[in-house]
Formats: structure tokens, C-alpha cells, sequence
């Protein structure tokens, strides 16, 4: 792997790049230069401010401080275009690719060879495709339909049209989220061959064991702000995922578990399957979360945590195995059904699916109970009673300003969040709450008041199922705790059983010896 | 987790309030048709008629005599239909644009349940309304299964099924249905007990006008205040989140759908029971179309659609009128209506200017930036 | 029932007739949905524009002016609808519905103040025909082709030019692309917009065509209802056509040949309102994914770059 030992030939240069969006500061003063002829990684959490710098240099978004230079010089990437003339060109997650068109023709549009002036010259375009295919080492069929092709060859498109457009730096986003492990290979040989020619590959994930295998420096993200920026070779895996996981919690009350209790929620060689990729996403979950306690799964994201919860609550089939509350089989039924039965759920996509906007508050409170008493009387709704309800949630988690009748747009952020949180919380008979990265996003404040309310439920009796990617978070709230490792419960026990060491050791290779090799890698079994 | 650096305001501005009253539908709807109404007297000025003269007897044939009033609420009585029709679909969400199908084939239905002979008033009229809903509401339902299933958008098919239907029911006029002796393109007239009583001398208004307000009325319970109207709203305003806590957005459309189709259906059946007395082959001047102004001046709530009905009605009448005394062609109030649709086609003015309150940037379409 | 070859010619020659028009406007619809603007409004632009030409006929006694002012109809009135749908961002179907009543009102009105008629104007000098002698005798070709508007030989030619544009040139392309992926356009450096713009322009322009052949091209005057759902003809041949011009013309002239043929069926064993529900259940067939054709991903979205 070809080192730098000083940074001479630096591509881009980053100093103090500070982003926010309302109360959110989504880049806090980033400091970094990433050379010439580098595989350079941003590691980091959802949430710790990846994609907004990145968006900021392909000028997407504008930086509220801070500037940038492009072997240099210093610039002003004012919008997609300006990067482009830069050298800077990004790949996305969702592929900027025209469905019913060529390879060829996705590739040369906007610049496209011609013939008699007027005529596009799909020939030249097609060898065009072929030789810069050759030169990177990319496969591809320059006739070939985009939606005949696999998502590896349609990324590998996306990187070639980069390339076509004489891209120096090249961005890459999330680019595993999609691909097989075999795919994933071929995408790290073509960022090595990129390198060796001297192009910058920029590439943000949240996987660490990527970053180890092809990065040369990779920098760390969290909270919006820079943990710190390390050459791969001195730095190990345990150390990232220091940086990457912890965070600052002021003091809280911990408060203790009521004694064990019965299991409510028993999982067992829990199974599912991502069919777009054709793997397992869910290889044999056991777990138990029981009664008056706070069973907390800690784990890196993206080892098949948002699947699990998809498939508690009846968004995701699984494909084997069984998921029982209260003895009863939940696996077949429908949301409503596995509502019906006690099991509330704190979404981590409530952002977007949370709240209807246009509804009153006392309508976004009876979302999902509407149809159930004391809401519904015969075919009408009790908007009495719903208006009392209304009144209750209000006060008691102090959603300002307390007006029930007001649309729920009119609400700021964090009082939105309050929202669905006191609606998510207020299920009758509640017998499970999963809580799925409840604190995302939210302030100081709010985040201790729903810790607050995450124990009040336990008191109360429930099963509390808690998912974050913040350890400290789970170190904090639970009784018991979990480590999920590649679609399993790779170790869990009561909170004490286990070290930070061995916590990390877990996360990251699924067996809790801090230098035992990787965990057979049997996901690369396809279905 | 990402720091926050100032604490959430809690109120917004009343002034800020204030605005989103005036962008509100009422006012837009208003100023709308007032701008529509000085673009086409622009216009009519400019084709070198007499607009004075115009409007002058336009507002004669509507305020002239009972009869013309009559004749008002009696040509409103349709277009409640139909603007309820387009109305309520648009409320889940979805562009209802095949309610003239759906009025035709319940007024076909009405036709002939109007010919069974032997039955006391009250049933035969019952029975030729509730087959009319029925009806329009199962046909209503054929574009909501197309979507749900083939993802079939449902402008295009609405708009084509209405052509199959204004065949079909031309065939059927034309042909099995046609009495031998008659003239024009008819099925024979309803029996007696099937008529819908006239209400005044010498004009077509009938008590198929209670009936619209009552379904009007209805509708606007059913959506206020009951289950299903709840789950309509909340489909037709975020999907997702409402599919997310149990609504299924597919069952969401059939009924809507279905409702849509009924009320349609009973626009035909009035339409036939009350006016005609039997299904002529044509005789809908476009009601269901007319229906999509009617729904959007109604801000697409059932209320509302009863001004807008009366409105839209009674400048068709007041047209009738200046065809009548002026040479300025009764179409012409047509242009009023494109002009209406024109302009409540485009978000509010005002809703452009202010600023939507997100914690984050609303994520463009197609050019969505990254958002891990 | 047995044909003979003269009436089946004849019946092929009546079906390009009827296919002239709704072919035009199919393709011009094509060219606006294929960059992703939703067109309706075909109906209301052929009916004002068959006017319009009519008009300009009348007072200049030329057809060629009447064919102009047709398309400047189409231009203007594509002016509208391009700008309500792609800078102030209308809902693009309501858009479409108000153009077609605007044409539906505004004709009558016309038609009063020229000819003091409610029916129809008066005859003006029509476009021209070809009429060969030597063509007449030719077998097969000869009879099909002979007495055709000149609008149908041209319309040949627009197709074709429309046919190389939108597959064999970086235009074409850009266009396409604006309409299925306009995103992936825009960072290609293509202006959607300016895209847009365009195609709808052209577009209507071509339903202005359209209508001048129903009038001028046809029977040298206009009649109140003379368009009588052909805009929505034409709608269904681009749907059915797949979103593409080949496929609309061909789409159109099926459509065309079972007009003549239904016409020339009157009486027939199967009544004619069921033959002429073909093209409207073949496209809802279509739409609903038979034959595996759909619109652009990008049809019916607005897109603005600028939004950050």
C-alpha cells in the first residue's frame, strides 16, 4: 500500500467548514486535507455529519464558515457544475442512471460525441465507454440497458461516468450499502487502481472492517464534529470505534431494574432476507427481553438492527425462526395487529413518517389508535374523548405551545418530536416498547427527558427493547445488554458482565477476546 | 448525535399565522375566480363584444324571475354530485377525472330500474337512486384496483373508462334499450312512480337538490368526524405516515373510490329522474369535467362544494340567458371556467413566499443530497 | 362480408386520413411527456387552432397563413402551459384541463363574432391535396397515397425529423433523460428547463398542426365539434405507443384504420361503438403494464435545481 509521509501533494484542503440547519449544527469547524493519489474514508455514525460535508464539496450546500481549497486554490463550490469544473465529482446512493438507457448513453450525456455536428455518434460513445473501462479495470457492456444490469455494474457505470468527466476527486457514498460482499471486493480493486493513478477516492461508510481493508487514512466523524483524522496503519479497530461511538451524556440518575421478571418478548433463530441482495440480513436472532427491564442491543449499524425492528413490527417478513410475546407467534401478522397486542415502537425513521403535518395535534396523538376505543364510537370518532387525551399527552410531556387544535406543522422541531414520542409511548396494555435510535437528533434536554420516560415505562412494568448506535446511550439505560454482530446476538447478559473492552471487541468481530481473529465470515452466504 | 446550539423557539408568529390564512383555499379560491372573471371579460372585450351588455343580462337570467332562480339550483344540482365526486377522491390523494362515467352509468341504471312498472313512489325512487350508487360506486372502484395493483395512474385510465362508458351507454340507448318508435338516441321514459317531483312551475328543479345537499352534508361528517373519513385524510396527506400506524392505503382507495363513484352515480340518477325522465344518449353537457372546478373552488371539501356549485351553476344559467338576448355565445362562461382552473392549478402566491419551518432542508426530488 | 381490393385501398386511404391528425398531436404529446411534462390539453389546442387557421384562411384567402396562424395558436397557448407547469410549478393535470376549456369556450365565442354562427364558418380556401394523374394509376400505392393532404405528406417528414431527433441526437437524448431522470440530467450539466421548454412548445405546436389539417386540411371549414375526442385519441396512441414517436404514429394509424373501419361497418354484426372503444381499453391495458411500456420516471414531477 503506497504510503505519504508528508503530505505533499494535497488535493483538497478543508479548514474550519461549519454547517447548521435550524438548531441542528450539522459540521462543527472541520479541519482536513486529504492528498492526492489517497483512499481517504469518513467514518462515522448516521447523524455525525458524513454526508453533509460531502454535500458541501460537491456544492450541494453552501458552508455557513469555513473554506475549501482544490489543489491550493482556494474555491467556492457553488453548485454541482462548479465542482465538476473542479475535478470533484460524486457518486451517490441512489444512482443518477437513466433506467431504459445505454451504458454508453448515460455515460456521454451532457457531453456527448458527435457526428456531422448534429448526429449523436453512438460508435465513438461505445468505444469511449470501452477504453476507460479497460484503463480502470471496470467491466461493463457499453450497449447494455442500465435496468438489465446488477447494482455492482450500475455503480460501476456511475464511477465510469465520473471518470468520463475527468474527475480527480471522486466521492463515493455509501458505496457498499448495496453491494454483495463479491461486488464489494471488486469496488475496493477499482478504488486501488483508481489511487494508481493518482486520483483522489473519497469514501464514507459506517463499516469499519472497509475502512480497514482499503483505506489509507480515514477520519473519524461524530456529533458533527472531527474525532481526528489517522493514517490506517497506526490506528486499530478498537480505537475507531472509541472515536466513533461514544459521546458526552451529563450525569443522569441510573436507576435499577425491577427484579427480573418474566420473558415478554422471546426471539428465536430469528431469520430474514434482504431480497434486493439476495443475503441474509437476519442469520438466527435469539434474544429475550423481559419485564420491568431496559434490554439494550449495541452494535455498529448496519449489522442488521433497523431489519429487526422492521420485523417486530410487521413491516418486514422473516424468513424463519419465531418472534413470541407474551407466548404468542407475532411473525405473520399485520402492524395493526402486533399494535393491537401491546407492542409500541419509537421508529428511527419518525422524522419523515411520524407526523402528519396537516392534522391537529389531538389528530397526530390518536394516529394508529383511531379506530380503537375510547377513540371510536360505531363508525364516528369521539372527538371528545380524543380532545381530552389530547389535553393529557400535552401536559404531561409538555408539548408546547399547548394547543391541541393546532396543526401539527406549527409546531417547532423539537416539540414535533415530543409528539410522536408521547403518542408512540401511550399505548394501553403496552407489553414491549422498542426503542430504535430514540435519541437521534435530539438536544441535550430532550434526550434526558426521554431516558426519563424510557424508565417510568420500564417501572411500569413493560419490556423495553432499546437500539442505539451509542454504547454510552446503552451502557447508560440498560439492565441487560446485547451485541448485535452480523445479523446475531453475538453476547449478551446483564450490564455488568461485560468490560468496554470486550463490549468493543464484540461489536467489532462478534467475539468478545480483544485479539482473536474476525468471527468466520459466513455471511457471504447468498440465498 | 449532533449538538444543538440554540433552544427551539415555541410559538410561531402570529403574523406568520395571519399569512397562512390568506394563502388559505377560501381566499385563494376567491381571488381565483375574480381573476378569472377580469381575464374573460378581458378577453370577450378584445373578440369585440359588448361585456356590459354581457353581464348585465347574465345577471337578469340569474336574479330575473323564481323561475330563473329555480333554474339555478336546478343546474346546480349535477355539479354538487360531481364536485363531490372529484372532491372526495382528491382528499385521499388521488385525480378522480372519471366521474362523467360514473354519472352516466348511474343514470342508465336509474333509467332502468325507472322502468319497472307497479311499485309505490317512494321504493321506485329508492331503488333507482341506490342502483344508480351502486353502480357508479363499483365502476368507481375499477381505476382504484388498476392502481393499487398495477400501479396504473389513474388519470389516464379514469379518462379513457369514461369514453367506454359514453359508448357503452350509447349503445345500450341505441340499441337493446331503444323503444322502436322513438326519435331520438332514448331509452323509453321512467314510469310515473319513479319521477323525482318538480318543485317549481316552469323550471327543472326537483328534489334531487336535497338530495346533493344531503349527501354534501354528509360527506362532510363522514370526513370531520368519522373513522373512515379520518384514514382518507390522513392517506391522502402522508402516506407514509399513515401506512406506517395501520392504514392501508390501498383499502384507503377502493372505498374512496367507490364513494367517488357513487356520488356520481346519483348525479346521473338525479339528473334522469328529475329532468329527463330517461337516459338520452348525450344529454350530460359534461357535468363529471365540469365537477373538477366545482371540487377545486370547493377547496375540496364537501361544503364548499355547495357554493361552488351555485356559482358555477348559476353563471351557466345566467350564460344561457345572454346567448339568449346578447350574441355572445353561452360557451363563453366555459373560459371562465379554464381561467379558474388555471389559476388555482398554481400553489398559492404567497405560500412561495414563506418560508416552510423544517429542522432540516426539504430533500429535492431528484437531486437528493446524501442523508446518511 | 367480403372486400374488394378497391374498397380495401379505399378504406386504407380513409384510414391515413383519420390517422393524420391524432398522429401529429400523438407525436406532439410525446415530445412534452417524453421530457416530463404531463400534456392534456391536445383537445383544447387542436379545436382553438383548427379555428384559428380557419380564420386566417378566411381573411388572407391563404391556407398556407391559416396553417401558420395555426401553429402560432399552438405556441401561445404551449406558452401557457409551459409556463404554468414549469416555472410557477402547477399541478400539471389541472393545467391541462384549463387549457382544453379555454379552447372548448373560447371557439364559440370566435366563431360568433366572424361568422354570426353557432354551427359553423363559412368555407375557406382549404390546404392543398395531392391530385396526380399519373399517380392515379399506379396499383396499390396510387390510390392510398393520391388526394392526401398535403398535411399528411408533411406529417410524414415531421415524424421522421422527430423520429432521428429524439433517438439519434444528444438533444434527443437531454430530452429523454430531463423526463426519466431529470436529476441525473441536471448533474450531467443538461438544462431540464430549457429541455422542457422546448419539447412543450413543439409539442403543442405540432397539436396546432394537428388541428389545421382537421379544418383546413380536411374540409376547409370549422365545425363546432369537430375535434370530438381526438386530443384524447391522440392521448391513448402515445400511451400505447409507449411514450415514443414510432410507436405513437403507429398507435395512431391502428386507431385510424378502425375509425374507417367502423365507419364503413355501420350496421354491421358488431355494433360500431364497441369497435370505437378500442384505443380507450388498449390504453388502459397499456397503462396498466401490459406489453411492459411506461412513462418517463420524471413525468408529472416538477424539478428545480436550485432547491437546496
Amino acid at each position: 500500500m503506497p504510503r505519504k509521509d508528508a503530505m505533499t501533494d494535497i488535493a483538497l484542503g478543508i479548514r474550519g467548514i461549519t454547517k447548521q440547519f435550524g438548531t441542528t449544527l450539522a459540521n462543527d469547524s472541520i479541519d482536513l486535507d486529504i492528498g492526492r493519489g489517497e483512499i481517504h474514508a469518513f467514518l462515522g455514525q448516521n447523524g455525525a455529519g458524513k454526508s453533509t460535508l460531502m454535500n458541501i464539496l460537491y456544492g450541494l450546500y453552501k458552508p455557513d464558515l469555513g473554506s475549501i481549497t482544490v489543489y491550493g486554490r482556494p474555491v467556492e463550490i457553488k453548485s454541482p457544475r462548479d465542482a465538476a469544473s473542479l475535478g470533484i465529482q460524486m457518486v451517490h446512493q441512489h444512482f443518477m442512471l437513466g433506467l431504459p438507457f445505454t451504458v454508453a448513453e448515460n455515460l456521454v450525456i451532457g457531453l456527448e460525441p458527435r457526428q456531422a455536428g448534429l448526429l449523436l455518434d453512438r460508435r465513438r460513445a461505445e468505444s469511449v465507454v470501452e477504453s476507460l473501462a479497460a484503463r480502470y479495470g471496470l467491466n461493463v457492456n457499453p450497449r447494455a440497458r442500465i435496468d438489465s444490469l446488477s447494482v455492482g455494474v450500475r455503480q460501476r457505470v456511475e464511477i465510469l461516468k465520473a471518470l468520463y468527466r475527468e474527475a480527480e476527486i471522486l466521492i463515493l457514498d455509501e458505496p457498499t450499502a448495496v453491494l454483495t460482499p463479491l461486488e464489494t471486493e471488486e469496488l475496493f480493486d477499482i478504488m486501488r487502481r483508481l489511487r494508481a493513478e493518482q486520483k483522489t477516492v473519497i469514501f464514507i461508510t459506517h463499516k469499519l472492517h472497509e475502512v480497514m481493508r482499503v483505506a489509507d487514512r480515514v477520519t473519524v466523524l461524530r456529533n458533527g464534529r472531527l474525532v481526528g483524522t489517522r493514517d490506517i496503519e497506526q490506528v486499530d479497530e478498537e480505537q475507531l470505534v472509541e472515536m466513533m461511538v461514544g459521546r458526552l451524556i451529563e450525569a443522569e440518575e441510573i436507576g435499577d431494574a425491577t427484579a427480573g421478571q418474566e420473558v415478554v418478548l422471546q426471539l428465536r433463530d430469528l431469520r430474514a432476507v434482504d431480497a434486493l441482495r439476495g443475503i441474509e440480513v437476519l442469520r438466527g436472532v435469539n434474544l429475550d427481553v423481559r419485564a420491568g427491564e431496559i434490554t439494550g442491543i449495541a452494535g455498529v449499524e448496519g449489522n442488521g438492527q433497523s431489519e429487526l425492528v422492521e420485523v417486530l413490527i410487521g413491516l418486514r417478513p422473516a424468513s424463519g425462526g419465531s418472534a413470541c410475546l407474551d407466548s404468542v407467534e407475532l411473525l405473520g401478522s399485520s402492524p395493526r395487529a402486533i399494535m393491537a397486542r401491546g407492542l409500541a415502537c419509537i421508529h428511527e425513521d419518525r422524522h419523515e413518517k411520524g407526523l402528519v403535518g396537516d392534522f391537529t395535534v389531538t389528530e397526530n396523538l390518536i394516529l394508529g389508535k383511531h379506530h380503537l376505543s375510547p377513540f371510536r364510537r360505531g363508525f364516528m370518532l369521539d372527538l371528545a374523548a380524543a380532545h381530552e387525551h389530547a389535553l393529557e399527552m400535552v401536559r404531561s410531556f409538555d408539548i408546547r405551545p399547548p394547543l391541541p387544535d393546532r396543526e401539527a406543522k406549527y409546531l417547532s422541531g423539537g416539540n414535533q418530536q415530543k409528539l410522536v414520542t408521547a403518542r408512540e409511548l401511550d399505548v394501553k396494555s403496552m407489553r414491549v416498547l422498542i426503542a430504535s435510535q430514540p435519541t437521534r437528533g435530539l438536544d441535550v434536554s430532550a434526550t434526558r427527558f426521554l431516558h426519563q420516560q424510557l424508565r417510568a415505562v420500564r417501572d411500569q412494568g413493560v419490556a423495553v427493547l432499546l437500539i442505539s448506535a451509542d454504547l454510552d446511550e446503552v451502557k447508560l439505560l440498560s439492565n441487560h445488554i446485547a451485541v448485535m454482530y452480523k445479523g446475531q446476538i453475538a453476547a449478551s447478559g446483564p450490564r455488568d458482565t461485560f468490560s468496554d473492552a470486550e463490549l468493543g471487541a464484540l461489536m467489532m468481530r462478534g467475539s468478545p477476546e480483544t485479539d482473536s481473529p474476525e468471527v468466520a465470515d459466513d455471511a457471504n452466504h447468498s440465498v | 448525535m449532533t449538538q444543538t446550539t440554540q433552544s427551539d423557539s415555541d410559538t410561531k408568529l402570529w403574523g406568520e399565522t395571519i399569512l397562512e390564512l390568506l394563502a388559505g383555499p377560501f381566499v385563494g379560491a376567491l381571488v381565483s375566480f375574480v381573476l378569472a372573471i377580469i381575464a374573460a371579460t378581458v378577453l370577450i372585450t378584445l373578440a369585440g363584444f359588448d361585456v356590459l351588455e354581457g353581464y348585465q343580462s347574465m345577471l337578469k337570467g340569474i336574479f330575473g324571475s323564481p323561475v330563473s332562480m329555480a333554474d339555478v339550483l336546478s343546474r346546480m344540482t349535477p355539479l354538487i354530485f360531481t364536485g363531490l365526486s372529484v372532491g372526495i377522491a382528491l382528499r385521499a390523494g388521488l385525480f378522480n377525472v372519471g366521474t362523467e362515467g360514473q354519472l352516466l352509468l348511474g343514470a342508465m341504471a336509474a333509467a332502468l330500474v325507472g322502468l319497472i312498472d307497479g311499485l309505490p313512489g317512494w321504493l321506485h325512487i329508492s331503488l333507482a337512486l341506490l342502483a344508480a350508487a351502486c353502480v357508479g360506486g363499483l365502476w368507481g372502484m375499477v381505476p382504484a384496483v388498476l392502481k393499487a395493483r398495477f400501479n396504473a395512474h389513474e388519470v389516464i385510465t379514469t379518462i379513457m373508462l369514461n369514453y367506454v362508458v359514453i359508448l357503452f351507454t350509447g349503445y345500450l340507448a341505441n340499441y337493446p334499450f331503444h323503444p322502436p318508435t322513438e326519435m331520438m338516441p332514448a331509452t323509453a321514459y321512467v314510469a310515473r312512480s319513479a319521477e323525482l317531483p318538480r318543485l317549481v312551475q316552469g323550471s327543472q328543479l326537483t328534489i334531487g337538490l336535497f338530495v346533493g345537499i344531503g349527501c354534501a352534508l354528509l360527506l362532510a361528517l363522514l370526513l370531520r368526524r368519522s373513522v373512515l373519513g379520518y384514514e382518507i385524510r390522513a392517506v391522502g396527506l402522508n402516506p407514509a405516515a399513515a401506512e406506517a400506524k395501520g392504514i392501508s392505503q390501498t383499502r384507503i382507495w377502493l372505498l374512496t373510490m367507490a364513494i367517488a363513484g357513487a356520488m356520481g352515480g346519483l348525479g346521473g340518477s338525479v339528473e334522469v329522474l328529475g329532468v329527463h325522465r330517461r337516459f338520452i344518449d348525450g344529454f350530460s353537457p359534461g357535468y363529471g369535467f365540469d365537477g373538477i372546478a366545482v371540487a377545486l373552488m370547493g377547496f375540496s371539501n364537501p361544503l364548499g362544494t355547495i357554493p361552488a356549485a351555485l356559482v358555477l351553476g348559476a353563471i351557466r344559467v345566467g350564460a344561457l340567458a345572454m346567448d339568449r338576448t346578447t350574441r355572445i355565445p353561452a360557451d363563453f362562461v366555459i373560459v371562465i371556467q379554464g381561467l379558474v382552473l388555471l389559476f388555482l392549478s398554481t400553489p398559492g402566491l404567497l405560500r412561495l413566499i414563506l418560508q416552510k419551518r423544517r429542522a432540516a432542508p426539504a430533500p429535492e426530488r431528484h437531486l437528493t443530497p446524501t442523508t446518511s | 362480408m367480403s372486400f374488394s381490393t378497391e374498397q380495401v385501398l379505399s378504406l386504407i386511404a380513409a384510414g391515413l386520413r383519420q390517422t393524420t391528425p391524432i398522429a401529429l398531436a400523438a407525436v406532439g404529446i410525446t415530445l412534452s411527456e417524453a421530457a416530463g411534462v404531463i400534456h392534456l390539453s391536445a383537445e383544447g389546442i387542436m379545436l382553438t387552432s383548427a379555428l384559428t387557421g380557419v380564420i386566417a384562411s378566411h381573411f388572407t384567402g391563404s391556407a398556407a397563413v391559416g396553417l401558420l396562424a395555426a401553429i402560432v395558436t399552438g405556441l401561445i397557448l404551449g406558452a401557457i402551459m409551459a409556463v404554468a407547469d414549469i416555472n410557477l410549478k402547477a399541478n400539471q393535470i389541472i393545467v391541462g384541463f384549463g387549457i382544453n376549456f379555454l379552447g372548448i369556450g373560447l371557439t364559440p365565442v370566435l366563431l360568433e363574432r366572424i361568422w354570426g354562427s353557432r354551427g359553423r364558418s363559412g368555407e375557406v380556401n382549404g390546404l392543398p391535396h395531392l391530385r396526380a394523374e399519373w399517380l392515379a394509376d399506379v396499383p396499390v400505392i396510387g390510390p392510398i397515397f393520391n388526394g392526401q393532404s398535403v398535411l399528411f405528406f408533411a406529417g410524414v417528414a415531421i415524424v421522421f425529423v422527430v423520429w432521428l431527433v429524439f433517438h439519434h441526437t444528444p438533444f434527443g437524448l437531454r430530452l429523454r433523460m430531463a423526463g426519466e431522470h431529470p436529476g441525473a440530467a441536471a448533474t450531467s450539466g443538461v438544462n431540464v428547463k430549457l429541455m422542457r421548454y422546448v419539447s412543450v412548445l413543439v409539442g403543442c405546436a405540432l397539436c396546432g398542426i394537428a388541428g389545421a389539417e382537421l379544418s383546413l386540411g380536411q374540409i376547409s371549414l370549422f365545425g363546432r365539434n369537430m375535434v370530438a375526442g381526438r386530443g384524447f385519441v391522440a392521448i391513448a396512441a402515445n400511451v400505447v405507443g409507449g411514450w415514443r414517436p414510432l410507436g405513437g404514429v403507429l398507435a395512431s394509424l391502428l386507431f385510424g384504420l378502425a375509425d374507417a373501419l367502423q365507419l364503413r361497418l355501420q350496421g354491421g354484426a358488431i355494433p360500431n361503438h364497441f369497435i370505437q372503444m378500442i384505443p380507450y381499453l388498449l390504453t388502459v391495458l397499456v397503462v396498466s403494464g401490459i406489453g411492459g411500456l411506461r412513462p418517463p420516471l420524471g413525468l408529472g414531477v416538477a424539478f428545480d435545481p436550485e432547491e437546496k
